[in-house]
């Protein structure tokens, strides 16, 4: 009975700590505060490109930390597949995280009624660190379910040695298509829907349904057909393949993320251009922008909270905002009180203006999206393989998304 | 090193957490929950229904308190996950307490069919250290990612690096390894025993080689996992042969007889051997073939005689137990006066012998007239036993026996006599004067 007396001990003595320990305490056993951050390492992503914001979020860990002496910091990454996992396994047992860094495509409403993360209370000036189109995008019911870190906007990446310029439109891509240049393109939704941008459709449930919507889908699908038609134009599935493609030489032309500048650069040397999405029969490209963002823990002490939108705060500040702009040189700021210097950094110039045309999923999109994803996908793709005609599936496409906005998915 | 004291502070931070102290204060509920139930229904002491006709409910009646913990820990465990949503670390710590408990009813099991010294052994050597390395382990991943702690780097020389899970391995594998294959090696003993209806020292033999082979087995397997260098294995190798050459000739060559002895069969755990010692010859039986010494049992002194495996390897060795038959023949010498008839002594001595418990009738005892000495006729009688340790008790046994019978049928054991007879006087003698 003596195993069973010290256990009787410790549970006597931890029951003590919990009911006298004040409810902002956060680590009893070390005299500062400690938070656990959560990174998703996006699989779609490029590695190189996460290597350089891991380090610099490592950086700026240190550097938070050297100001904040009290303040401990657990940062790890994790690949999008596990992380979820990991944040129902340490929820479960009391540990959940107080603040993750998600990818752009993270549906936090399903988050938020799961009791993984809690929206966090943000005042007039921190508000300012943001640009207010970003936040509207973050936030749900009036509160904000997370903050957003950097901006990835797309491109179009070619190499120069083979094609001087990225074509300037749709039409242009099928023209050089025929012209024996090489092309890939993204059968994924955020690849239909930069293509489907162009044509001033959007695949995402709208407040207002425009009528004339209809015949601009059908218009993008057999943009679609034809360009499936030309044997040097190719869709494939995943932006790995875009990468492998332009670096090998398969692809002279490629839709393409500001992240993976690095590694294209890495092979391609000064070859490489990089441009903005080439624009539709309805004006420009209208693809959809990558943004990292903060979410914050729901099992948080109220000291862990305050640390946690800290670090938040502090990413998001000038000085580190700036910095990270310009040392990665793969990302826009999303404080809006930045000032690029965009005729010195030219790269960063084509950038500002790819995201200025560039629309962002709001989190009820994104909710709605991530339910519907396969079906519209899989719509798309029986249009590419030959199996349904534009004229067939558009109508199917257009109902369905009128069907689930009158169900209630969006805003 | 850093980083695993950084894991560490890590865990301590994450123990103060106020959702994980409530979990801890709910199974403190629990605990005390228990101790009122236990102080009332006094499980232990109690006199259970139908304890008298199963007696195995005796030997689980000692786990009987831990049970009813191990119910008010679950209840309050799935309570807490019902109601909040947040108890696995309650519910972790309650199943790993539910492995405790199911442990120690295995060893209840393992007691009915194999030898308790062996089940106490395995529970003190193998299952408490394993509960506590895997308890401790798996705590750690209720907080931290196992994976990482487990790939961190702990020790480097040259280019070359040591995992923390690798230094478990090393460490703690090992010594699982050559700990607890014992039991498992008992138990395919113990099975082949049934299926090849092997003998006693048969048994204990294939016992040993087969822990010899599950610990070399689990000691390559824990070096492929750790990766060792096959060249710096081959380095050591080759070091250690130059010091096999010295220093641990002797070791190595103990070694590997006793290896070869239990491969060939030639000794084994059980077996009895003649032992030639200053006083004349005993026999011994073996207890066990160790790595470096044969432990032998003597019974006329009761003395446990540890020979290095080398002498039975160098030296011819009479045993009893060999390939043969295990059954020893012993025989009394006795002599009778010439006026008996040899066919009346022998046809008493071989009655007497028979009437011995330990000799066997089959083969049957045989009275031989062995030579005409000065005094008496000596005959043997000779016998079988069953056990070898039982020659000089039996050989007694078998003397009183034969005393009784002769004394009893009349028939004398002659001492040496010597007759003198006195010269005739010659004469002119000064007697005949």
């Amino acid at each position: 009975m003596g195993q069973s007396r010290l256990l009787a001990m410790v549970l006597a003595l931890s029951g003590l700590l919990s009911a006298c320990g004040p409810s902002g305490t956060s680590g009893l056993f070390s005299t500062g505060t400690t938070i656990t951050v959560l990174v998703e390492l996006s699989t779609k992503a490029d590695p190189l490109e996460q290597a350089k914001v891991e380090a610099m979020l490592q950086k700026q860990i240190k550097e938070f930390k050297r100001l904040n002496p009290q303040a401990n910091i657990r940062f790890r990454g994790l690949p999008s597949d596990r992380l979820e996992q990991e944040v129902i396994y340490r929820t479960k047992r009391g540990l959940g995280p107080d603040l993750m860094l998600l990818a752009s495509n993270r549906d936090l409403i399903n988050l938020r009624q799961e009791g993984y993360i809690s929206p966090v209370a943000l005042s007039s000036q921190e508000q300012n660190s943001f640009k207010a189109t970003y936040l509207k995008h973050l936030r749900q019911g009036g509160q904000q379910l997370a903050v957003p870190l950097l901006v990835f906007p797309p491109l179009a990446c070619f190499d120069r040695r083979r094609l001087p310029q990225s074509p300037q439109t749709l039409a242009a891509i099928i023209r050089l298509g025929q012209q024996g240049h090489s092309f890939g393109l993204n059968s994924s939704f955020e690849g239909l829907d930069e293509v489907m941008g162009s044509f001033g459709v959007t695949l995402l449930p709208e407040k207002e349904n425009r009528p004339s919507q209809q015949e601009r889908m059908l218009k993008a699908l057999q943009w679609y057909r034809e360009a499936n038609l030309q044997p040097d134009i190719s869709f494939v599935e995943s932006d790995e393949e875009l990468r492998q493609g332009l670096q090998a030489g398969r692809f002279e032309w490629i839709p393409c993320s500001s992240g993976w500048i690095p590694t294209l650069q890495r092979a391609l040397g000064a070859n490489l251009g990089i441009a903005v999405l080439p624009a539709g029969p309805e004006g420009v490209a209208k693809p959809l922008l990558r943004m990292p963002m903060w979410a914050f823990g729901a099992q948080s002490s109220p000291r862990q909270r305050q640390l946690a939108k800290r670090f938040a705060m502090f990413t998001g500040n000038v000085v580190n905002q700036r910095s990270m702009a310009l040392k990665l040189g793969t990302v826009l700021p999303v404080n809006p009180t930045i000032a690029l210097p965009l005729k010195a950094y030219p790269n960063l110039a084509v950038m500002d203006a790819a995201s200025r045309n560039a629309t962002m999923t709001t989190v009820e999109q994104r909710h709605f999206l991530l339910q519907n994803e396969n079906k519209l996908e899989s719509l798309i793709a029986e249009v590419l393989a030959g199996v349904q005609s534009p004229n067939a599936v558009a109508p199917k496409i257009q109902s369905q998304l009128n069907a689930m906005t009158s169900m209630g998915s969006q805003p | 090193m850093n980083e695993i004291a950084q894991l560490f502070q890590d865990l301590l931070a994450d123990l103060g957490r106020i959702e994980v102290l409530r979990q801890f204060a709910a199974l403190a509920l629990a605990l005390g929950a228990w101790r009122f139930l236990k102080a009332r229904l006094k499980l232990e002491n109690r006199r259970w229904p139908q304890e008298a006709r199963w007696p195995w409910l005796a030997q689980v009646k000692p786990l009987a308190n831990e049970t009813l913990l191990w119910f008010c820990l679950a209840a309050v465990s799935s309570w807490l996950v019902t109601a909040t949503g947040v108890g696995d670390l309650a519910r972790f710590l309650t199943r790993f307490f539910a492995l405790c408990l199911l442990s120690r009813f295995g060893l209840v099991v393992l007691r009915f069919y194999l030898p308790s010294k062996v089940v106490k052994e395995t529970d003190l050597r193998v299952i408490r250290p394993l509960l506590i390395l895997v308890g401790a382990l798996q705590l750690y991943s209720q907080f931290a990612d196992l994976n990482q702690l487990w790939s961190t780097q702990v020790l480097h020389w040259g280019n070359d690096h040591l995992t923390f899970g690798a230094l478990i391995m090393l460490v703690f594998g090992t010594y699982f390894v050559t700990a607890g294959a014992e039991l498992p090696a008992l138990v395919a003993a113990e099975v082949m025993r049934r299926a090849f209806e092997l003998n006693g020292p048969n048994h204990r033999a294939s016992a040993l080689v087969i822990r010899y082979g599950l610990a070399a087995f689990g000691l390559v397997l824990i070096l492929a996992y750790v990766g060792v260098n096959p060249t710096l294995l081959a380095a050591v190798g080759g070091g250690l042969s130059v010091g096999l050459g010295f220093g641990l000739k002797e070791v190595f060559s103990n070694f590997v007889s006793g290896l070869w002895l239990l491969l060939e069969g030639a000794i084994r755990p059980g077996d009895v051997l003649l032992l030639e010692s200053g006083k004349g010859e005993d026999p011994c039986e073996v207890l066990e073939l160790g790595m470096r010494a044969t432990t032998l049992w003597r019974d006329r002194d009761n003395v446990e005689l540890v020979v290095p495996n080398q002498t039975f390897f160098t030296q011819a060795m009479v045993t009893y137990s060999g390939l043969r038959d295990r059954r020893r023949r012993g025989q009394v010498l006795i002599g009778a006066a010439y006026r008996h008839p040899p066919e009346t002594v022998i046809a008493l001595l071989e009655a007497t012998a028979l009437t011995i418990t330990r000799v066997l009738h089959q083969p049957a005892p045989k009275g031989l007239l062995l030579r005409y000495d000065d005094s008496a006729i000596t005959y043997a009688i000779r016998y079988w036993i069953e056990n070898p340790m039982d020659g000089v008790g039996v050989a007694s046994e078998v003397g009183i026996a034969v005393w009784n019978a002769f004394h009893r049928e009349g028939i004398e054991i002659p001492f040496p006599q010597r007759v003198l007879h006195g010269a005739p006087s010659l004469p002119g003698s000064a007697d005949s004067q």
